[in-house]
């Protein structure tokens, strides 16, 4: 045979196999699904989905999905003969290496390039032709899109995949190895992307990384607008050619490798030559006695099984250790000690204490799972199989062993397999906290509970499905595919829209885990999914059992026939009692989750929002009164997990016209009972359902008039929801915030879907999310930032102590529980939360103010640098902003995971941020110290200032809260610590992002409020000094500290700026909040020649220029002749600064020339990143000394 | 202890009849079947192993219903298939001691014992520290017959054994069955004359699914007695033979063709009269030209 027929045969025999045609179906359904799941996310971003950036994205991504067809082939295409017992024909046919190997791979790489070419077009036909599609989602038709993505993205990389895939299974001469592999490929981009790129911000890094350059183009994604995107053009440059070189000579170097050490005359060859030529003649001789076997006990009884199933499960548990796909284990329990320390980092990669609730959840990754489910999904086919792939089923068929035998032995062996992986996975995580010296003591019980109850269930659940599948479908390879196919549908249901946990196998609501709460409830709940999917997992093996293969029989009618006949009373029992319990169970779930309590899907969830907005919209802006008084009884019983609360609202009308109608919004969470007014009121419109009642004044309410509003709200927790548990109320740690429990007077607007695809989907007006900085009619709604009077007493259990906003007036015991009295002396924003929990106290005080720090016992570990925060931060803002308005400060701590939140003289921290590390940081700053004066800011910046809700407003509240904590850390730390933390600070610029964008002015999200905003106003304070920048807040701050109409904007911090600022800066203003403006400074040379006396002349080639992007991308160049600094250094790390002053720059090429009293080293153009400049690396260089230049010496 | 076969059919999805309405009583001692290959004999042999079922018809030994009470008989089942592999890499003690454990030789001192009783019977004692998957064709047989001969079997069922052996191996198998066959149901399936005339005490031919002669080797040959005839022809000279008389084998021997005929009286003066062989019986069966139901032979020897 030559090359050719090698390569043809190939090519058909594989097109003849129905799996083939399988993994092809399933590639093109996932590639589907994945388009599918594009459209919003295109639309959305106005791009197209034909557009070659988003075909060549769906095209290496889709990619992945081949790996699976690759593996197929390629173990097949190498392994077959052994299996098939050709080898000995192939073999000893004059085949040369190379003929064969190359053929095959030639064939399998062709076949599979054909099948990968063809998906993604297929695909988008398929989307294109869908209803949901519209026409304006597809861009013109351009054949290049697709021919350069086949190009640059299918070719190369099935090419890679299949020369790596190739190579392992010819090392390791194990199918496994194959799938092991294209598992392998498949985390690398998705850890490339996500990852390295994603969360570590190393782009560059995660390009090279990724064979399926993904990471490419999802970085190109990021950082160009919709218009871009539409056109962008991708070519074989740059980081995609590195890419494809690096990774075509890796797999390169491995193949030739696993060539050269195949040999091509089977594994057993040597052995077999030994033993080929039996010696006859001593076999008649040796021949003495007559059969005559020593005859022995045989058992068939109850014991003889259990012993059968002993030896069997170990047999098979052996076999599995001893091959290769074992090796995962270990590998993942490398790589997951290399990466904990990294993944157990807080936020802004702040290092964090491994608490064994920390280390375990990231346990829990799904990647783990994948691969445990993998594992699980292939021993099974293995151990099914077995007898079969060594054709010596006939053999131990008709074995007078059990059915039942076989099978358990099976299902006991793949479980000691998966309590191995859990052993290697906990010890990895025990040596992890040993590793970053976490001193506290080893928590076996929680470990063990987490790594052999908790998660082994769910592996547990997947054994007999893996095992009844395979025995069911009776194909290897259609089996290996169907139970990754449940596996997927059981983690992403929703992909179905199915969300009920009782039709997700193996679900539950989800387990919460917590230092301070413990598991809290979820513990029960989860027992009971657990044992109704328990029953299915037995009805599984009952099938398993019934329809075992033990025949060469063919044919559905045959099996059947066989189950017929296995179908014995015992089983008919066993059944029977099953069923009673996936019943007996499943029904008491429903009980719980759809009839005790209310069972809510996304859809429903969004058709409640609609109803909502349909009914009462009209009452948006109806005159209501205003809330100016709270006063609060609450009863918290932490361990029934209930609540009450009686409370008083005083309400009064501040506006021109009476109001006869007043609407309450009712909380969902819990039971809102009857509301009494102090004066004559009639019930006319109460909708439970969307929580909306209406009252109507008999008299009704003058401008300038009151009135009180009585009510009670309980909350009872009762059984357990489909999705996770209320967490509000803990055995120690309730958390309660008003605005989810208690009732709010008006329309809620923020209850109406506010997606533009959504809004659209519901047939409802489109309208921005959040209301136009220029509304003028929005400055004047109060809801949710009315400033009230606030009065509660608090009972709770006796050895908890319970938390509100105001003065703590009055501490009692009674019945057995222990009450507190909280009484705020001046008036509050209307948002704050009510805590109990078994706290410790730490106690401080800076001038007037208490400070206190409520907390874990345990969790005592930042303290004194929360406290010191505390401190620096009133004396800071206090002396620039305006006196605190409260004799106390404390800060709180709850369970679990969430963000830090400021409340009026309160603010609550997640325990998460209770176990950072930051002495442990190598970057050297204190990144706590400065999240609690970020915090802290926050008293002033929303609770003192409270803007109106329009665009704009987090520039008030978050970027006014980092610039001032920025001036806490510079007085506490020094200027070079603030410089560290800027940095930190900055890396949101660096990582891939798309210049579009609104002005600051409008500012919305994260990006602009959290890293822009605080950027622009440290710029100002740079340019202008602390002083007058302070002082213009803090005159804003007095204009409106009374929290009346209208409400401050952005336009109105933007006023108090300008009139603080000389005009000669008014374009900076301009270019830092009405615009969104890019700098692009780049220093091309520098060099410097030393004068007499010591003194240097450096000079600086700067170019320069200055563009305004629009919120479209569309690039506009001004003209510039700015102020920027101009800096030089006495030493390379840019520390010592020998010169440091503003300079007219004007745009293009110029030659800046200054004296220095030092030898220069280093000198540059805005050195320290005021401007913003998306490419900070060439602002300054290193300085050449002499005269090199060619160009002629500056005058 | 006999094993009683009635009416047995067996048609393939792809509509091969296999077996027509097979009626057989086998007693114990070794049985041979003989058949052109794809007669039906594996689908007959599966169904005894309990690996394949009938459309109808019902199989006994003795007490046992064979498709009913499956797991009975594999107490006490032994089977050779025609072809098998082992897995690769188990060494043949640990494998012989992995199916001992499945025949229900729970006790460690028993297997062991009855491990090295057969490794040492079917001559493989010196490899059994040797992988399974470097065996040859004779030694991979030999540890079948170990593996069916684990749980001292009252029925043996052997399909097509002697393929791949070489002579003296072959020898050293058949005697091996036929000591088993001393105690046991052996049944031998083979398209080779010789393993059967050689040790079956019983046999049956069969072909395209239909027993066409059930009888003792010996008295089948004698039946046919004077009714050969022996004939050395030219080659070229074959066909028109064929054309007159009812050839049933030709052989080739020196340079001419031996061919024999069937005739009721001497067909002409160049024949001469043999002493009928089971090969005869068999080649004159399958032209269709000696036949007797298995009933009509039973009840001439049975009295």
């Amino acid at each position: 045979m030559n090359f050719w027929e090698i390569y043809r045969f190939e090519v058909t025999y594989q097109l003849r196999r129905a799996s083939t045609w399988i993994y092809f179906t399933t590639v093109l359904g996932l590639t589907f699904l994945w388009i599918t799941g594009f459209i919003d996310n295109a639309r959305s971003g106005e791009i197209h989905l034909n557009s070659p950036l988003i075909i060549a994205g769906i095209t290496a991504f889709s990619n992945l999905f081949g790996l699976l067809i690759i593996a197929a082939l390629a173990s097949d295409a190498i392994l077959r003969d052994n299996q098939a017992r050709m080898d000995q024909l192939l073999y000893t046919t004059p085949l040369s290496k190379i003929t064969c190997l190359g053929g095959r791979f030639l064939g399998t790489f062709s076949l599979v390039s054909v099948l990968m070419l063809v998906v993604v077009p297929l695909g988008l036909v398929v989307v294109s032709i869908m209803p949901a599609v519209e026409s304006n989602d597809f861009g013109p038709f351009r054949p290049m899109a697709y021919i350069g993505s086949s190009l640059l993205f299918t070719l190369p990389y099935m090419f890679i995949a299949t020369m790596l895939l190739y190579s392992m299974v010819l090392l390791g001469r194990n199918a496994m190895l194959s799938y092991m592999g294209g598992v392998l490929l498949f985390l690398c981009t998705v850890f490339s992307t996500n990852v390295v790129g994603g969360i570590w911000s190393q782009w560059e890094l995660g390009k090279l990384l990724d064979p399926s350059g993904f990471t490419i183009l999802k970085e190109l994604r990021l950082s160009l607008t919709a218009s871009e995107m539409n056109e962008q053009v991708i070519e074989l440059e740059g980081s995609l050619l590195t890419n494809r070189l690096l990774w075509l000579s890796i797999s390169g170097i491995l193949f030739t490798l696993a060539y050269l050490r195949f040999g091509l005359s089977g594994p057993t060859a040597g052995k077999r030559r030994k033993t080929v030529v039996p010696d006859s003649t001593t076999l008649v001789r040796e021949r003495k006695a007559p059969v005559c076997l020593p005859s022995v006990p045989r058992a068939f009884g109850f014991k003889a099984r259990v012993q059968q199933i002993l030896y069997l499960t170990f047999y098979s548990f052996r076999e599995m250790a001893a091959s290769h796909g074992w090796l995962v284990v270990p590998a993942m329990a490398v790589i997951l000690f290399l990466m904990l320390p990294e993944l157990l980092e807080g936020p802004l990669g702040v290092p964090a204490l491994p608490t064994t609730g920390r280390v375990i959840g990231h346990f829990d990754h799904f990647v783990i799972g994948m691969i445990v489910a993998m594992l699980i999904t292939l021993y099974a086919g293995q151990l099914v199989w077995r007898e079969r792939e060594a054709r010596m089923n006939e053999i131990a068929d008709i074995l007078p062993v059990s059915n039942g035998v076989q099978l358990i032995s099976k299902l006991l062996a793949l479980t000691l397999m998966v309590f191995a992986v859990q052993v290697v996975l906990m010890v990895t995580a025990i040596s992890t906290q040993a590793w970053m010296g976490y001193s506290e003591l080893l928590e076996t019980g929680l470990y063990l509970k987490v790594f052999f109850c908790i998660q082994l269930v769910d592996y547990l659940l997947l054994i007999p499905v893996a095992l009844a599948v395979h025995v069911l479908v009776n194909q290897k390879y259609v089996g290996h595919l169907l139970i990754l196919l449940f596996y997927s549908y059981t983690i992403l249901p929703e992909m179905l829209g199915i969300e009920h946990n009782l039709l997700i196998y193996g679900s539950d609501p989800g387990l919460t885990y917590s230092e301070m709460s413990g598991f809290n409830l979820s513990i029960a709940p989860w027992f009971w999914f657990k044992l109704y999917w328990a029953g299915w997992a037995l009805l599984f093996i009952l099938m398993a059992k019934l329809f075992w293969v033990r025949s060469v029989e063919p044919g559905l009618k045959w099996r059947v026939k066989g189950a017929q006949l296995n179908l014995t009373v015992p089983n008919i029992i066993g059944a029977e009692v099953i069923m009673i319990l996936i019943c007996a169970s499943g029904t008491f779930i429903f009980y719980n989750t759809n009839v005790l309590n209310e069972f809510r899907t996304a859809g429903k969830g969004n058709e409640r929002r609609v109803e909502y907005e349909q009914r009462f919209g009209k009452y948006r802006g109806a005159p209501q009164p205003q809330l100016t008084a709270t006063s609060l009884h609450v009863e918290i019983y932490p361990e029934l997990r209930g609540a009450v609360i009686h409370g008083v609202f005083r309400l009064e009308n501040k506006t021109s016209v009476e109001i006869d109608t007043i609407h309450l919004a009712i909380a969902s969470e819990v039971i809102t009972g009857v509301v009494d007014f102090s004066r004559q009121a009639q019930l006319i419109i109460a909708d439970e359902k969307l929580g909306h009642r209406i009252y109507r004044l008999e008299k009704a309410l003058q401008p300038g008039d009151s009135l009180r509003l009585s009510f009670e709200v309980s909350y009872q927790s009762q059984g357990f929801r489909n999705r996770g548990i209320n967490p509000d109320i803990a055995g120690n740690g309730t958390y309660i915030r008003n605005i989810d429990w208690l009732p709010a007077i008006g329309y809620q607007p923020n209850r109406e879907l506010n997606k533009a695809e959504e809004r659209k989907a519901y047939g409802l007006a489109l309208r921005s999310a959040v209301r136009s900085l220029y509304d003028k009619e929005a400055r004047k709604d109060h809801s949710g930032r009315e400033r009230i009077h606030f009065e509660a007493t608090i009972g709770t259990d006796a050895d908890q102590v319970a938390l509100a906003p105001g003065a703590l007036r009055q501490v009692w015991g009674e019945k057995g529980r222990h009450y507190f009295h909280y009484k705020t002396d001046s008036a509050i924003r209307n948002s704050y939360p009510i805590l109990s929990a078994d706290y410790a106290v730490h106690e401080t005080r800076w001038k007037g103010v208490e400070i206190q720090i409520f907390y874990h016992p345990r969790h005592n570990q930042n303290l004194e640098r929360m406290a010191q925060s505390l401190q620096a931060s009133l004396a800071y803002y206090s002396k620039y902003f305006g006196p605190y308005p409260h004799r106390h400060l404390r800060l709180v701590q709850y369970p679990g995971e969430g963000s830090l939140t400021s409340f009026p003289g309160l603010i609550t921290y997640p325990e998460e941020f209770a176990l950072l590390q930051p002495e442990e940081d190598p970057r050297n700053i204190d990144i706590p110290f400065a999240v609690v004066a970020h915090e802290v800011a926050h008293q002033w910046w929303g609770n003192q200032l409270i803007p109106a809700y329009v665009e704009g407003a987090p520039l008030i509240t978050e970027s006014l809260a980092w610039y001032s904590a920025l001036g806490v850390v510079q007085e506490t730390y020094g200027v070079e610590h603030l410089r560290r933390f800027l940095d930190v600070m900055r890396e949101a610029y660096l990582t891939p992002r798309s210049k579009a964008n609104l002005p600051l002015l409008r500012a919305t999200d994260p990006f602009l409020a959290y890293r822009k905003g605080p950027f622009a106003m440290y710029a100002l304070r740079e340019y202008f000094g602390e002083n007058q920048v302070n002082m213009a807040l803090q005159h804003l701050l007095r204009e409106y500290s009374l929290g009346e109409s209208p409400l401050p904007t952005s336009l109105d911090l933007y006023r108090q700026l300008q009139s603080a600022m000389p005009d000669s800066l008014n374009y900076l203003l301009r270019d830092l909040f009405e615009l969104n403006t890019y700098w692009e400074l780049k220093t091309e040379q520098v060099w410097a020649e030393p004068l007499e006396e010591g003194e240097w002349r450096v000079t600086l080639e700067v170019l320069a220029r200055k563009v305004a992007v629009d919120s479209l991308g569309a690039e506009t160049e001004l003209p510039m002749n700015d102020f920027i600094e101009i800096a030089v250094f006495a030493d390379e790390a840019s520390k010592k600064t020998i010169y440091q002053r503003k300079h007219r720059i004007h745009s293009g090429n110029q030659r800046i020339t200054v004296l220095v009293p030092l030898e220069p080293k280093r000198a540059g153009v805005d050195p320290r990143g005021l401007l913003i400049d998306t490419k900070m690396t060439d602002n300054s260089k290193k300085v050449a000394v002499g005269g090199v230049r060619t160009q002629p010496k500056p005058n | 202890m006999e094993l009683n076969i009635r009416s047995i059919s067996k048609t393939y999805s792809n509509g091969v009849h296999a077996l027509k309405n097979v009626s057989l009583t086998i007693p114990q001692g070794m049985y041979g079947l003989l058949g052109p290959n794809g007669a039906g004999k594996s689908s007959l042999m599966r169904i005894l192993a309990t690996l394949q079922e009938p459309d109808e018809g019902e199989i006994h030994l003795g007490e046992i219903d064979i498709i009913r009470q499956k797991d009975e008989l594999r107490k006490t089942l032994g089977y050779l298939p025609q072809e098998f592999g082992l897995l690769r890499n188990v060494r043949a003690e640990e494998l012989l001691n992995h199916f001992a454990v499945l025949e229900g030789i729970t006790q460690r001192k028993a297997r062991r014992e009855v491990v090295e009783a057969l490794l040492r019977q079917t001559n493989l004692w010196d490899k059994r520290k040797q992988k399974v998957g470097g065996f040859s064709g004779g030694m991979r047989q030999r540890f079948g017959v170990a593996v069916a001969l684990l749980g001292n079997p009252q029925l043996m069922i052997v399909d097509e054994p002697t393929a791949g052996l070489d002579p003296a191996e072959r020898v050293r198998f058949l005697n091996l069955l036929s000591e088993l066959g001393e105690n046991s149901v052996v049944i031998l399936s083979t398209h080779i004359v010789e393993d059967v005339s050689e040790l079956c005490t019983r046999m049956a031919i069969i072909k395209r699914g239909e027993i066409l002669l059930e009888a003792q080797p010996l008295s089948a040959a004698r039946e046919l007695k004077g009714r050969i005839w022996r004939r050395v022809v030219e080659k070229s000279m074959l066909s028109e033979l064929e054309r007159e008389n009812s050839v049933i084998s030709t052989k080739l021997l020196g340079g001419g063709t031996v061919v024999h005929v069937y005739s009721e009286g001497k067909p002409g003066k160049e024949y001469e009269s043999v002493e009928p062989d089971l090969e005869d019986v068999y080649f004159s069966t399958m032209a269709g030209l000696h036949h007797r139901t298995s009933e009509q032979q039973w009840q001439e020897v049975e009295p």
